[in-house]
């Protein structure tokens, strides 16, 4: 999923951080979620929701913020998005959609690669791993399509409407999953009731829990897919909302409707229906500040502010509630391995060394950041304790300059670096003069080459560069960042930046080697080796820094979902106060 | 017709060519054609008079000088750049983000505060005082100047060329003058280079319908056909008797031209298709200020304001001239 | 006046065809590969190569090619620039790769936007132009004159993007107050509402207009109190209140009605800057936001729409002038 989906929405130039800011959800590292009351403990352990379709339980790391008091059902909910929905078709869509789509259709399962612990079983209802490369869903039999508009029929959800969805994307190179269902479902069997589903892989694939219930491979009615067209401005399916026809205004506004036979209920509330809410209504509002108007206004119900100091001011005089939660997105450096000067580890780990993280984290985000190992620290375990990022890659201009000297010879060494210039992300705007000044005082003359986009774009792809700053990157997963420092880049096709593994086959053999492991602690615990081999090497690839995103709520929206990323968009259990 | 509309933005400012080649019967009186007297104090009585009688006019000088001067001397010199004198008088860098804590207010180190982050203001905006005047004065001369050949070249040709620069005139004049701009600008890439392209574009056809009709009329005067019948060569009659009196009509236009460009050059970087960070674009600035949260005051009013102050200048310096260039209008201002 | 409106109007075809050719030359020589941007990074080349044909790039550009050594021409019936050039003929306008949605519909929801967006602008210009400008024409060189003219040279200096940038942000900050955004209120519905989108905007657009029209009205006023026949209306003995009413403003208007013309078609192609920072879903805005996202398809297509429309509008301006002045028919 990371691969083609979201840097598509990279290379638009529209982060995924932004798409999910209107959505209001951002995720946490495990255990590191500002909420009141909720912190995690080890008896918590996950619980896998029955067949009868409970509520997952607030596991470790994660929670609610603004819970208690009774939920009340009906009200309609506002959001505002910068972004409007190029179409409603899950599997194609790559704008703005993507975190309406858990609203509107239903996952196989759902894992949080922010909370290991977040399980949230959706048309399946249990599951076995007989061998290491199968797995055998049991599906529910209480999922309905929802009444709908586009004349499909409402009966239970089945593993024929799976091996649908999976062949659609299998068969479309459109499709946002179409490189993922590719390359790891070998194959999707049904048994002969529907009511079990077998997905083969076609050799271990550690990442398979991660990306099978992603928000680009979702399960949309077999019917439907027959008749795709109709996707785009409307939908029909088993999720807790339904977008019917003329519901959707090109450029204005979508409106979503309740589903009321959505199958999940509230067991901690009398088995209250789901959703509580009767309606969302998404604004579509392109310009930042006119968002935050709206949002003072009480227009809309939600706002994700750019920094601390934006969610401070907004707060003065007022009792909104406020989410802190990490990030997936970040600004690199990427070097090519197949220029000099670095192909010499001197002169990479030197570009290390130059690099002030804290700089970034004062200066741009006012303290709200955490430096980036290779692997971002939003993602838990997977990612180097913060003092040992500190010491594999020590801010050290001094030895920077050293490591210049014994490569080159020289005091100083002149480097082009290129970067697309249009960037509206304003974070990017700010980066870049820091990130030259370090550059600078490191002994590396840059000489500085903006690009128009397109031809950035190009010459990313097709390795005209010297080094480059690379773009706000947002990876849900390890996966796709362990990718980078592998010789075939993401898409193992070459068509990316080639990672120090061109240089050293050993990395890449190690790279391989973690992405086949199928426990995620084992994972993980091999992820970390393997980045602590390319510090030693030194990297191809360096992450900045991963901020904190601050989301502020109307005072009347309660039991917001925290610290779950994108899965927390397939709770349903927030309600209005009003 | 005298006194219409000036540059407000691009596309009027375009449109001021139009309406006066359209509009402007005849011939323009050449602001250099006074008899020589060359005295001091004639110089200097002469001045305090047009100075009295266009107060305005002489502020807006002031103004230019103003900003010419922080423009030529603020900025540290370096090659290819506008400034000549070397240090700069700048208290800090274009980049040095570590002069002050990001968003400061105002202060004696600060007098204009600190950016989103940690860049002072006042700095920023005297090297987009370079910048923006460079940007316009490179594309209002180059432009202008094409625009004059092409118009004249055109008008004193006559025939099937002057129908084809005609039609390509109207249909430059068709297109919406800021999406012009934006498109070459998004096509090319956004850089200084391919703003100053644009704009030049862009002034490119008014300049050339208005100096064509000018040159037309100029044509059918006695004197070049005097010329002509003592046998004096078409380059010859070109540069001796058309291009001067064509030269003033020129000059009154580029004061409003380069206006337009500074607002145009201050547009593009608004929208973000202008010249790229790090360079100190004052429209740029603006849009920075207006997208970082919240919304630090001083970085939006102070590259705004300097923008405003500057068009202002030669909007009220061009207006003088023009005042002074129409002996017809002289006697309304008393 | 037929002859002069026919050849106006071929000229008129004329210009639009030169601008077709113009602009899809523009926007083709764009470096890149579209579909690889579209595709986005790690795509596999059958991805990109589905994209390509989805997006008609494979297709040849022009209608017309030269064979390499033979000078023979070959006539391409389904060529890029063909396709599309037959599209604005026939009414397709294409689809937007950004919103996913016709660009017919898209004008048909943005036009009354930018529509109304004119007709208050052109209020506030003829409301608060015309007057002060004969106001100061009649007291020329008293204090009233000389507040309007700086007020007018003020107005056409500031940065239209600056003023709309403080006048959104500053009632926010201190009051509070924001208009309604998101979703344009129609007037029928709710005109107070309306009111509060759209007048603001209008106020800072017409700041330049307005400025405009003052400086012409007032110079125009001038130059046609001075001509002759004004000496001779007074040296009649009329009065000079009934001399200046009668004579001099209907002949004073008429450059003034043209450039307003003007003004109303650079405010029918939309007020990019304006509409963008009030968030006004507007042709501007629609036109900007699909330059920026490299939809270049749409950009074409638009660009021949405005262009469409300002020629017209010109054409419509040289007529009434021509009907005004009957000297200039014949020209």
């Amino acid at each position: 999923m990371a691969g083609s989906y979201w840097d598509k929405i990279a290379a638009q130039r529209v982060s995924r951080r932004r798409v999910l800011q209107s959505a209001g959800v951002a995720g946490a590292a495990a255990g590191a979620v500002w909420l009141v009351g909720c912190k995690s403990s080890s008896n918590n352990g996950g619980k896998t929701s029955t067949s009868g379709g409970g509520t997952p339980e607030a596991t470790a790391g994660a929670g609610f913020a603004n819970g208690g008091g009774t939920p009340k059902a009906g009200g309609r909910y506002n959001v505002g998005t910068s972004v409007d929905f190029d179409t409603f078709d899950p599997h194609i869509s790559i704008a703005g959609g993507v975190a309406y789509f858990p609203r509107l259709y239903n996952a196989v399962i759902n894992r949080s690669p922010r909370d290991a612990s977040f399980k949230f079983d959706d048309l399946a209802s249990s599951l076995e791993q007989p061998d290491n490369t199968t797995y055998i869903f049991h599906l529910r039999d209480n999922v309905m399509v929802g009444p709908n508009k586009l004349g499909i029929p409402e009966r239970a959800m089945d593993g024929n409407d799976i091996k649908a969805s999976f062949d659609r994307i299998k068969n479309l190179p459109q499709s946002n999953a179409y490189a993922f269902v590719g390359e790891w479902i070998d194959s999707v069997d049904v048994s002969a009731d529907a009511k079990t589903v077998t997905i083969k892989t076609p050799k271990p694939y550690g990442y398979f829990f991660l990306r099978i219930g992603s928000a680009i491979n979702l399960i949309v009615p077999k019917e439907l897919i027959d008749q795709a067209d109709k996707m785009k401005n409307a939908s029909a399916g088993g999720g807790p909302f339904v977008l019917n026809p003329g519901d959707y205004t090109e450029g204005q506004n979508a409106l979503l409707t309740k589903n009321p036979t959505y199958y999940r209920k509230d067991d901690k509330n009398n088995n209250a229906q789901l959703p509580y809410l009767d309606e969302m209504f998404i604004k579509i509002i392109s310009d930042r500040s006119a968002l935050q108007t709206a949002f003072k206004s009480q227009q809309t119900d939600q706002y994700t502010a750019q920094n601390v100091d934006e969610s401070n001011s907004l707060q003065s005089g007022n009792n909104y509630t406020i989410v802190r939660d990490s990030t997936n997105t970040f600004i690199a450096v990427t070097l090519n391995p197949t220029k000099d000067p670095w192909k010499d580890d001197r002169m990479r780990k030197a570009v290390g060394m130059a690099l002030n993280r804290d700089e970034y984290v004062q200066r741009v985000y006012k303290g709200e950041a955490k430096p980036n190992g290779i692997v971002h620290w939003s993602l838990g375990d997977y990612a180097l304790p913060p003092d040992e990022v500190a010491k594999l890659q020590p801010y050290d201009p001094k030895g920077a300059r050293d490591l210049i000297k014994a490569a080159t010879g020289k005091d100083t060494v002149d480097v082009t670096f290129m970067w697309p210039a249009d960037s509206i992300i304003e974070e990017h705007n700010q980066h870049l003069p820091i990130w030259l000044q370090q550059m600078q005082d490191a002994g590396f003359n840059v000489n500085k080459d903006p690009q128009a986009f397109t031809t950035w774009l190009d010459n990313y792809t097709n390795l005209k560069y010297d080094a480059s700053l690379a773009l706000n990157q947002v990876y849900e997963y390890a996966e796709f960042e362990m990718d980078f420092e592998h010789s075939e880049g993401p898409a193992r096709n070459h068509i990316y930046t080639i990672g120090v593994g061109a240089l050293y086959p050993e990395i890449d053999a190690a790279i391989d080697e973690s992405k086949g492991i199928t426990d995620p602690e084992q994972q993980a615990a091999k992820v970390r080796d393997v980045q602590r081999q390319i510090y030693d090497k030194g990297p191809m690839f360096y992450p900045l820094v991963t901020p904190f995103s601050f989301t502020l709520y109307q005072p009347y929206v309660k039991n917001i979902p925290t610290g779950l990323g994108a899965s927390g968009l397939f709770l349903n259990t927030t309600w209005l106060d009003k | 017709m005298r006194g219409s509309t000036h540059a407000s933005d691009t596309h009027e400012g375009l449109n001021v060519a139009k309406e006066i080649a359209v509009r402007t019967p005849g011939a323009v009186t050449d602001i250099f054609a006074e008899p020589e007297r060359g005295r001091a104090a004639e110089f200097f009585r002469t001045s305090w008079r047009l100075i009295r009688r266009n107060p305005l006019g002489f502020f807006g000088l002031l103004i230019i000088v103003f900003f010419a001067i922080v423009a030529l001397a603020g900025p540290p010199a370096k090659p290819f750049g506008l400034s000549i004198f070397g240090p700069g008088f700048a208290p800090y860098g274009l980049n040095d983000f570590r002069a002050g804590q990001p968003n400061e207010g105002l202060s004696l180190a600060h007098p204009f505060g600190t950016d989103n982050i940690g860049r002072d203001i006042l700095s920023r905006d005297i090297y987009g005082a370079e910048i923006s005047l460079s940007v316009a004065f490179i594309s209002v001369i180059g432009g202008a100047a094409l625009g004059t050949v092409f118009g004249i070249v055109s008008g004193y040709t006559g025939g099937i060329t002057d129908s084809i620069t005609q039609r390509l005139v109207d249909t430059a004049i068709a297109f919406p003058g800021l999406l012009l701009l934006l498109i070459i600008v998004q096509v090319l890439g956004p850089s200084e280079k391919t703003v100053i392209f644009a704009i030049m574009l862009g002034i490119i056809p008014g300049v050339t319908r208005v100096v064509r009709g000018a040159a037309l009329s100029e044509k059918n005067n006695q004197y070049i056909e005097a010329a002509r019948a003592v046998g004096a060569s078409t380059p010859r009659v070109l540069f001796r008797h058309i291009l001067p009196n064509v030269l003033a009509l020129a000059i009154v236009i580029m004061t409003t031209l380069l206006g337009a460009a500074i607002l145009a050059e201050a547009s593009l970087g608004f929208l973000g298709l202008g010249i790229p960070e790090p360079a100190a674009s004052w429209g740029r600035d603006v849009s920075a200020a207006r997208n970082s949260q919240p919304v630090h005051v001083p970085a939006a009013i102070f590259p705004g304001a300097a923008i405003a102050l500057t068009v202002l200048g030669f909007n009220m310096l061009g207006d003088a001239i023009r005042d002074i260039a129409d002996p017809r209008l002289r006697g309304s201002q008393s | 006046m037929q002859r002069f409106i026919a050849r106006r109007l071929i000229i008129g075809v004329v210009i639009l065809f030169f601008l077709s050719v113009t602009v899809f030359l523009l926007l083709h020589i764009v470096p890149g590969d579209p579909a690889k941007q579209r595709c986005g990074l790690g795509c596999k080349s059958e991805q990109i190569a589905a994209i390509r044909h989805e997006l008609g790039l494979d297709k040849p550009m022009f209608p017309i090619t030269f064979d390499g050594d033979a000078p023979i021409i070959h006539f391409n019936g389904d060529s890029q620039y063909g396709n599309w050039l037959k599209g604005l003929v026939t009414g397709d306008l294409g689809t937007s790769q950004y919103y996913h949605e016709p660009v017919s519909r898209a004008i048909k929801h943005r036009f009354p936007v930018t529509f109304e967006l004119m007709v208050l602008t052109m209020i506030f210009t003829i409301v608060i132009g015309i007057p002060f400008g004969i106001l100061s024409a009649i007291f020329r060189n008293s204090p009233v004159d000389y507040a309007a003219r700086v007020s007018a040279i003020l107005g056409l200096s500031v940065p239209n993007f600056w003023v709309g940038t403080l006048v959104l942000t500053i009632p926010v900050a201190y009051w509070g107050y924001a208009p309604p955004l998101g979703r344009t209120v129609s007037f029928t519905h709710d005109p107070v509402g309306n009111l509060q989108q759209f007048g603001p905007p209008a106020m800072v657009l017409a700041l330049a207009s307005a400025a405009g029209v003052m400086r012409l009205a007032r110079s125009s006023l001038l130059e046609v109190m001075r001509q002759d026949y004004m000496r001779t209306a007074r040296a009649k003995g009329l009065g000079e209140r009934i001399v200046i009413l009668r004579h001099a403003m209907k002949n004073s208007l008429i450059p003034v009605v043209t450039v307003l013309g003007l003004q109303m078609a650079g405010l029918l192609g939309g007020a990019i800057i304006v509409e963008q920072i009030f968030v006004l879903p507007g042709i501007g805005q629609y036109v900007f936001i699909e330059l920026f996202n490299k939809d270049f398809e749409v950009v074409q297509t638009m660009t021949m729409y405005i262009g469409a429309i300002v020629i017209l509008l010109n054409l419509a301006v040289d007529v009434s002038y021509a009907w005004f002045d009957p000297r200039i028919r014949y020209s």
